[in-house]
């Protein structure tokens, strides 16, 4: 994928165009609104960059997708939704540190030990869990990076797995914005 | 005015470019009208601070402050990572200390010795083959390791869901990572009791999640010496190119 380069100046272009022409088919009542990138329509544009989708290890069935979103539009956005015929289930997840809590408030039993006394670690990290966030905001003219460890798109209950060097589709939704499809290379990552 | 957007958005993705992210993929709309599936349900977990940016690698929260990390100014995951940002520092064990054991069985159901590696620096993690995101990410950076390292190491990963990964499924999924990498189970309690003695811990979290329970946990990375001496911490965000040199130093000894 990433022979297929793309100019800066081309992405642009075809940004314009597209937000272009969703503004002619837009809800929104608000006509255009100027923002860092130019008058767009009320449709707006999201530029995605280096795309790319975990490949699965033997005997599992969720992977994560890695992108770039840009919002070249002067209002806020946000990823709303994602889904792929690779899996059963695409959510949006954040990646954030977890704070210790007591096995019973988990309610989740198996016998889980009490967390780790407070200064036991001594160095090291805090626990990092991931959780499903309902949006991802896309600000004005920002740019969020979806990467290992941070924001990623999980794919659950993958279909066939995900070998190194494959693609799959993904279609973005956002609030604003029009759908978005693409194709996602598969690396071992 | 359309020359203008134009330039102007050039000029935004132009900058995007200078900042080392390789345009690959564009806009492809299918239409303009948004056919949207029902949201994920968000159920918060416990009191969270994002690791906003975690992928440029912050550095290690400080001790006494767990998931305390600076604030982005940008907000959560804003920013365009500079090409070779930051990477966590690595905490050297001053002085090194005597690994703590791993009352752990293998795949193969024997119990695992420290001894029977003495002579091979360890790396060892803690992790479980559902998380699709930092475990793989690490066992990457592994992986990495080895490769580049040109001198004899042995990979350890604990599973820290038991319940999920059973001695085959955590072995099939250590195959596909490295050749010999010793997966290690047990009851909760003598995993958790083991993470704890090198200071790190790990619980299941409720997350609403179609997947299912997720399993929060400590991400560092730490290297055992060939005499048993746990001699430094590699937090996650470390990169292959800074385990190797520490790796064959020890090599050496």
């Amino acid at each position: 994928m990433r022979s297929t380069l793309l100019r800066p100046a081309i992405l642009a272009t075809a940004a314009i165009v597209l937000g272009a022409a969703c503004s002619s088919s837009g809800s929104s009542p608000a006509p255009s609104e100027m923002g860092p990138a130019g008058t767009l329509g009320p449709g707006g544009v999201i530029s995605v960059t280096d795309a790319w989708a975990r490949a699965t290890p033997p005997g599992t069935t969720t992977s994560a997708v890695y992108m770039q979103l840009t919002n070249l539009t002067g209002s806020d956005d946000a990823l709303v939704s994602v889904s792929t015929p690779a899996a059963g289930t695409a959510e949006i997840h954040e990646v954030s540190a977890v704070a210790p809590a007591p096995a019973e408030s988990t309610g989740m039993g198996g016998g889980m030990a009490s967390a780790a006394p407070a200064g036991s670690a001594g160095m090291g990290g805090p626990m990092m869990g991931m959780h499903p966030i309902e949006k991802l905001p896309l600000p004005a003219g920002g740019s969020v990076k979806l990467a290992p460890g941070s924001f990623h798109i999980m794919l659950i209950d993958v279909k066939d797995p995900l070998k190194d060097g494959a693609t799959i589709e993904v279609t973005l939704t956002f609030e604003k914005a029009a759908p978005i499809t693409l194709t996602v290379p598969v690396k071992m990552g | 005015m359309r020359r203008i957007s134009r330039d102007r958005a050039a000029v935004r993705l132009a900058r995007i470019a200078s900042a080392g992210i390789t345009a690959t993929l564009c806009v492809a709309t299918a239409g303009c009208v948004a056919s949207r599936s029902p949201l994920p349900t968000l159920q918060p977990i416990a009191p969270v601070t994002a690791l906003a940016g975690a992928s440029v690698a912050p550095a290690a929260a400080p001790a006494g402050s767990p998931g305390v990390t600076p604030p982005n100014p940008l907000g959560p995951g804003l920013g365009l990572p500079s090409p070779g940002a930051a990477r966590p520092t690595p905490i050297a064990k001053d002085p090194p200390a005597m690994a703590p054991p791993l009352w752990l069985t293998t795949t193969q159901g024997q119990l695992f010795d420290f001894h029977q590696y003495m002579g091979t620096p360890i790396l060892l993690y803690f992790g479980y083959t559902h998380c699709p995101d930092v475990c793989p990410a690490s066992l990457g950076v592994l992986r990495e390791t080895v490769a580049k390292a040109g001198v004899p190491v042995q990979v350890v990963f604990v599973t820290v869901d038991p319940d999920r990964d059973t001695p085959a499924v955590l072995q099939e999924y250590l195959d596909y990572f490295g050749q010999g990498w010793i997966g290690l189970t047990g009851r909760n309690s003598q995993i958790l009791q083991a993470a704890e003695l090198y200071g790190g811990s790990y619980q299941k979290i409720d997350t609403g999640s179609a997947a299912g329970y997720a399993v929060g946990h400590t991400t560092d990375i730490y290297l055992i010496d060939k005499m048993g001496m746990w001699v430094e911490t590699f937090p996650f965000g470390s990169s292959a190119d800074q385990i190797v040199p520490e790796l064959r130093k020890i090599a050496g000894q």
